[in-house]
């Protein structure tokens, strides 16, 4: 193990990933949050100890590990099916209106209709409102996909408008 | 409804978190999501995961919650000038450095469920000094013991209360709004928590000051 430089960088590192797990970490998973920093920690460490001190801990790397965790153990809750079916989103204030069950289950099956609907679109079409419906903007999804601008706007129109129209096809009309 | 209003309720419906659907055996790695969101896969690969994300509720979250802690990650950064970033986290740091000795030293790390010895971690506020956020989403976050409850309290340079909220269970608070009204642009305001364990003991954060806008 590297000298005492190791257990310094270490201090920094766990500081940043506790913060990177805190911004990201979903309300439902914030009491397994110290266990997501634990193991985001174990995985930078292990990574340094083979690289025998020579890797960089950009911030960059830390939140890429603590993603890693994070995703990880949400695919292991579910997987074991300990993920809540409601109340995942943040718990902001306990006294505020929450989303009802019938509106949580209205929205999840709009969203199992956009599902359904992205699947029967043209591939670029797909490519491009997926992108769009992640909250990419135009110039991001075409920097993504290697597009022209002008060229990612059509795909976003156009699938927009194949997208409307199964929704409508379906009887959902958001 | 207008094309926005239209356009932002399917992005809700589709990133609204993927519920209890186990991941399926053709997902993506999290790396692989995690590079295609920075862009840093060749095109082939990259339209493969956007394709899957486009079908699979779990992973069309775990997309978000990447660009999402980019997003944050931006925010935070964002703010002009202050203080060294890990300055104001001095005294956990020497905290952080023994639990990491501890962790890093163990020949078998085991999955302990986070807590420390005594079980108690001290409550952190999760703001750079001097950091900026909006009245319209003036989001206070901490880190503290589990299961405690939380008592927040924003108040300006003296003393005077602006916002308190007690009883809270979420390591969360988002100011409201109208208590912010009477605070102009650019005030430096402070904030504490005070966490109560399940043994009705209190531990209190440092206090931490942000620049409201």
């Amino acid at each position: 193990m590297p000298p005492s430089g190791f257990e310094l960088d270490l201090a920094r590192v766990r500081t940043d990933l506790v913060r990177a797990v805190a911004r990201v970490c979903p309300a439902w998973m914030a009491d397994r949050a110290d266990d997501l920093v634990q193991v985001a920690l174990i995985r930078v460490a292990e990574v340094y100890r083979r690289s025998e001190g020579k890797a960089e801990l950009s911030s960059f790397y830390l939140r890429k590990a603590a993603y890693s965790a994070l995703i990880d153990e949400i695919r292991r809750l579910r997987t074991r099916q300990e993920v809540p079916l409601e109340g995942e989103r943040p718990e902001v204030d306990p006294a505020a209106p929450q989303p009802d069950p019938e509106s949580n289950c209205a929205g999840a099956e709009i969203g199992q209709a956009i599902r359904d609907c992205l699947g029967r679109l043209l591939r670029p079409r797909r490519l491009a409102v997926t992108l769009h419906l992640q909250g990419h903007r135009v110039a991001e999804a075409a920097r993504l996909l290697g597009w022209s601008a002008k060229k990612a706007e059509n795909l976003v129109y156009r699938g927009l408008d194949d997208l409307r129209s199964c929704l409508t096809a379906k009887g959902i009309r958001p | 409804m207008n094309d926005d209003r239209q356009i932002e309720v399917l992005r809700q419906a589709f990133t609204a978190p993927g519920g209890s659907a186990p991941p399926a055996a053709d997902c993506p790695a999290p790396e692989t999501i995690w590079a295609a969101v920075h862009g840093e896969l060749p095109p082939g690969p990259l339209r493969d995961v956007i394709d899957h994300t486009a079908t699979c509720a779990a992973c069309a979250e775990e997309w978000r919650l990447a660009v999402e802690m980019e997003r944050e990650e931006k925010r935070a950064v964002a703010p002009s000038p202050r203080p060294r970033r890990w300055a104001r986290l001095a005294p956990y740091l020497a905290a952080a450095a023994a639990v990491v000795l501890l962790v890093v030293g163990l020949p078998h790390v085991k999955h302990q469920g986070g807590h420390n010895p005594r079980g108690q971690k001290p409550v952190v506020l999760l703001l750079d000094d001097g950091q900026e956020l909006p009245r319209s989403h003036c989001l206070l976050r901490w880190l503290g013991p589990q299961g405690a409850t939380y008592e927040v309290e924003v108040r300006t340079r003296v003393g005077e209360t602006v916002a308190r909220k007690q009883g809270l269970t979420a390591t969360q608070y988002l100011v409201p709004e109208s208590s912010l009204a009477a605070v102009r642009s650019g005030t430096r305001l402070e904030c504490q928590v005070t966490a109560t364990l399940l043994n009705k003991t209190q531990q209190h954060s440092n206090p931490s000051t942000f620049i409201l806008r």
